[in-house]
């Protein structure tokens, strides 16, 4: 459980540093298979704590759920709107180095697995753009 | 990798083989009559049983000898809802019940389903159908109905995490093997592990093989019907129209919870309903395809391509969409209302650490202990010494006793439950009111989101640091321990020293709730165009859900009823000195313990040395927590501390002698991470010879070329010109302010350049709410004297005449020597 909460404060502190501005996705699994493919760019210790298994919906993130409400339940971020595809990140860059802190998380690693999240999370916003086009 | 059942079951029992052992000898000694008199429980003809939620529950004549048998049976003595019923009287209900409800639940699922199937088969296109279900995986669903809930020890899932901790590592391997081996298995519970190896043991195994298992076999052996079996209870899905209906015992919409969510609800006398008949009759089988599937469903195709460019799967109609909505909806008035009660939650904890305490170490407890056919009420007794002894000679199965676990299992018995005696959540936090309840030391003129950031500083430790059962247990020792010392500190005579002797952990509960897993929505939905889409198109009940959760999610410390006073006061003290925060008055209204203490407590305890001033004064006026700045190491350049080994405690001393009241703990933390962005750039300016030897024109320059490396940290860095009209400041986060100034002239003395800053940053008080800023100087050295190393470019100092803290860091440029840019330290 409480690898959860300190996975809620990674994956936000390294969201909000690499996009200062972005919310964060929420739903059509965009997030759970954004986490998958930057994995290999996660810092060690919780590429382990994640597991991806197929659902009806198609395929998420069985923890994502748990590190959401851990991210709402400490204020990182906004509570959801049963209406929003996303939710604020209400914490600033100085919370968030300060998270990584806690963490032992080196800034350079956090950056970089922050930008391939967000890069991973364009192209599968992308992908849902292209499929409702067609 | 997907195996045949002999596969699954030798992998399951290479996974885990401690937990395989216990629970192969529980399943011989629960199903051994079945397996040596099969006649004595075959009954003739099917039963059928009188039910309050379905009405009549109709069993074939294999589920009745199953039903009868340990297995089943000692569910009888599980109660559905662990000691709720000390709180609703009449909540009562058993797993038995509930198992032979999700059987009925099933059947009527595969009912409805197969009418929707046929009323489509006679209106729709005719590749939009997929196979009525056969009577052979009608009989395994059932039996995996009946018994996927016998994996459940005594109080039902307050008892998981103490099974969890003795098994920890063979759960995570079996996890991971059942993941190997079962297509879309997802989480699996501790009595669902259990129940899989209950499937995979010996004896089960000769059951599946007796001669009245033949319909359910049909031809297959044992181990193959034993695949879908806990595919069924671990909700795998292989995408054959077999393997689909394992979704009706375990998905988001599932037999097990339209029982129990009904069940509960009418047990323990609440007026929460369900559409449950409208939900059950819009679900389909759905051929899943490319064609079918909606543009958010389009990752699906890669599972489409790999399953033939089709494959079945469960979901429910667009009709059914309100019925599910209600169902997700409900579920969390239930966690509110019944699941969650304070009281209950106070007596599940309470049998928790009545089995924690009973075997602290967790050395005598074992499987055949806890899964001992007894009902609840007798384990809670034979926790508390009862001499109870179900083995043999050989094997005696003994229950393990301590004082602490009698004294639990006396208060459980005799209804003493323990109270509630502190209550902590983000809504609580002191200072962060607003009208119509605001009073002179609120913060004034905080958004929102500043006094969510605040929330935030308390919450996250508290929630990380109280999340495992491991990490309360320490923390209730730590509680008792303060009320034991803080007791002492009262005359004899006191209520609170009377209350303090003896007092023990185990008088001490902390307990944070979460339900296992929030909602989200994973149902297929069909559209009345036929599309196959999520049905939360408009409004997602899960984050409505979700949301009411957050709002009511609520700590408590519980405390034995004749030592509350003492906990109370221990656990307040307790929270300020782990978590800096104090909770204001409507935590002590909500928990109804505002009158537990009196404020006189606190000039006791600050005489006898328990706390300060500052803290006492906190107690007796809860307003927001005021902190001392806390450099840390990790926050200045390695070569400084080396060059320096005292900088960070002299600077911390120095800032407190500046501003000796301190900070709020939000300022803190933006004051740190800033003058790390400010230290970490100047040191890698003063290394940068180009930076050294080059030229800065004016302020507006220097402060350009500060704002752009704070922002590469990355800081959060604004002009003040937008907040405050100043042109040459910056403000990082929402409360430091960087004062820039700029000498065009050589000097050997940068921080007498600027005596005045400090006055001048004084005017963004207002908007910072802050009394401290940073002086960032940008300077040119006159002689060799003047270039200071980075680590000596740093001043803190004191402008009492205005009451405020300047933090003074010059920034050296334009030296005339490339050759000694880079400083030695």
């Amino acid at each position: 459980m409480r690898l959860q909460y300190e996975l809620a404060n990674y994956l936000v502190a390294t969201w909000r540093i690499a996009r200062p501005t972005d919310k964060l996705p929420t739903s059509h699994g965009v997030l759970d298979r954004a986490l998958e493919k930057a994995l290999p760019m996660m810092a060690p210790q919780f590429r382990t704590a994640l597991s991806f298994v197929e659902t009806s919906i198609g395929r998420l993130c069985s923890e994502l759920p748990d590190i959401l409400r851990a991210a709402q339940e400490s204020y990182l971020t906004s509570e959801p709107n049963p209406t929003y595809r996303t939710a604020d990140v209400k914490i600033d860059a100085a919370i968030a180095l300060d998270l990584l802190d806690q963490l032992a998380i080196d800034l350079d690693d956090a950056k970089v697995f922050g930008l391939e999240l967000a890069k991973r999370v364009d192209e599968e916003v992308k992908a849902l753009r292209e499929a409702r086009a067609a | 990798m997907v195996a045949g059942g002999e596969q699954l079951l030798r992998a399951l029992k290479e996974a885990a083989p401690g937990l395989y052992q216990q629970v192969n000898g529980l399943a011989e000694r629960w199903l051994s009559p079945l397996v040596l008199f099969p006649d004595k429980y075959r009954p003739a003809q099917d039963k059928h049983i009188n039910d309050p939620i379905w009405g009549t529950i109709t069993l074939y004549p294999w589920e009745v000898a199953l039903l009868d048998t340990e297995l089943v049976q000692r569910l009888r003595g599980v109660k559905q809802l662990g000691l709720a019923h000390l709180v609703f009287p009449t909540a009562v209900h058993d797993r038995f019940s509930h198992a032979c409800g999700v059987v009925e639940a099933v059947e009527r699922m595969m009912n409805h389903i197969d009418r929707n199937t046929l009323a489509r088969q006679r209106s729709g296109p005719p590749e939009d159908t997929s196979p009525i279900i056969p009577e052979r995986d009608r009989y395994l669903i059932r039996l995996a109905a009946l018994i996927h809930d016998v994996g459940h020890g005594p109080f039902s899932h307050a008892i998981e995490p103490v099974i969890g901790r003795l098994f920890w590592q063979e759960l995570e391997t079996l996890t991971k093997a059942l993941r190997d081996h079962i297509k879309r298995t997802g989480s699996v519970q501790v009595s669902e592990a259990i129940a899989v190896l209950v499937v995979a043991s010996d004896a089960f195994q000769q059951v599946l093989a007796l001669p009245m298992m033949d319909q359910v076999r049909h031809g297959r052996s044992t181990a193959d019907i034993s695949h879908p079996l806990i595919s069924a209870i671990v909700g795998g899905n292989d995408g054959k129209a077999q393997g689909a209906l394992s979704a009706l015992v375990s998905s988001q919409v599932d037999a097990d919870k339209l029982d129990y969510m009904a069940r509960d609800a009418y047990h323990a006398g609440l007026p929460i309903d369900f559409d449950t008949e409208r939900l059950i009759s819009k679900l389909e089988a759905v051929r899943v395809d490319k064609n079918t599937v909606s543009h958010r469903l389009s990752s699906l195709g890669e599972r489409i391509d790999q399953q033939g460019g089709s494959y079945q799967d469960i979901g429910i109609s667009a009709g059914g969409t309100g019925a599910f909505e209600q169902m997700l909806v409900g579920r969390i008035f239930l966690y509110d209302r019944l699941y969650h009660h304070h009281k209950v939650r106070a007596a599940d904890s309470m049998a928790q650490r009545l089995v924690h305490y009973a075997d602290p170490g967790g050395q005598s407890l074992s499987l055949a202990t806890l899964f001992a056919s007894l009902p609840d009420d007798t384990v809670v007794r034979a926790f508390g010494g009862l001499d109870i002894n179900l083995g043999t000679a050989e094997q005696p199965i003994k229950f393990p006793s301590t004082p602490a676990s009698k004294e639990l299992s006396d208060s459980i018995v005799g209804r003493a439950l323990y109270k509630r005696a502190f209550a902590f959540a983000g809504r609580f936090i002191a200072g962060l009111d607003t009208e119509p309840e605001q009073t002179d030391d609120d913060v004034v003129g905080w958004s929102e989101a500043e006094k969510d950031a605040e929330r935030q500083r308390v919450m996250d430790p508290v929630n990380r640091q109280l999340a495992d059962v491991q990490d309360r247990l320490s923390s209730e020792a730590e509680i008792a321990e303060l009320a034991v010392e803080i007791g002492s500190k009262f005359p004899p005579e006191h209520s609170l020293h009377q209350e303090s002797l003896g007092l023990k952990s185990h008088h001490v509960i902390v307990d944070l709730p979460r339900d296992p897993h929030p909602p989200r929505v994973t149902t297929i939905a069909r559209n009345a165009d036929s599309r196959l889409d999520v049905p939360d198109v408009f409004f997602d009940p899960a984050r409505w859900a979700t949301v009411y959760a957050l709002q009511r999610r609520t700590g408590y410390v519980f405390a034995h009823p004749e030592r509350r006073a003492i906990i109370c006061l221990a656990s307040r003290i307790w929270f300020l000195k782990r978590f800096g925060c104090i909770l204001g008055e409507a935590a002590d209204r909500y928990a109804k313990c505002g009158s537990l203490v009196h404020k006189s407590a606190y000039a006791v305890l600050e005489e006898a040395g328990v706390l300060d001033s500052t803290q006492r004064e906190y107690f007796e006026r809860p307003r927001l927590i005021y902190v001392p700045l806390d450099l840390k190491p990790v926050h200045v350049p390695k070569e400084w501390r080396e060059a320096d080994p005292d900088f960070v405690a002299r600077f911390n001393t120095e800032f407190a002698k500046a501003l000796p009241r301190g900070l709020s703990a939000l300022a803190e933390r933006e004051l740190v991470q800033t003058l790390r962005g400010v230290f970490s750039t100047m040191h890698s300016w003063s290394a940068d010879k180009d930076f050294v030897t080059g030229t800065i024109s004016n302020e507006p320059e220097f402060q350009t070329l500060l704002r752009r490396a704070l922002r590469q940290i990355p800081l959060d860095i604004t002009e003040a010109a937008r907040v405050a009209g100043g042109i040459t400041d910056l403000i990082s986060s929402r409360r430091v302010l960087i004062e820039n100034k700029f000498e065009k002239d050589p000097t050997d003395k940068p921080f007498d350049l600027v005596p005045h800053a400090a006055l001048q940053g004084r005017r963004y008080v207002m908007h910072t709410g802050q009394s401290f800023c940073i002086t960032a100087v940008a300077y040119r050295a006159k002689t060799e004297i003047g270039r200071l190393p980075a680590h000596k470019c740093v001043l803190v100092r004191r402008h009492s005449e205005v009451d405020f803290a300047e933090i003074v860091v010059a920034i050296r440029f334009g030296d005339t020597d490339p050759s000694r840019a880079k400083q030695p330290s």
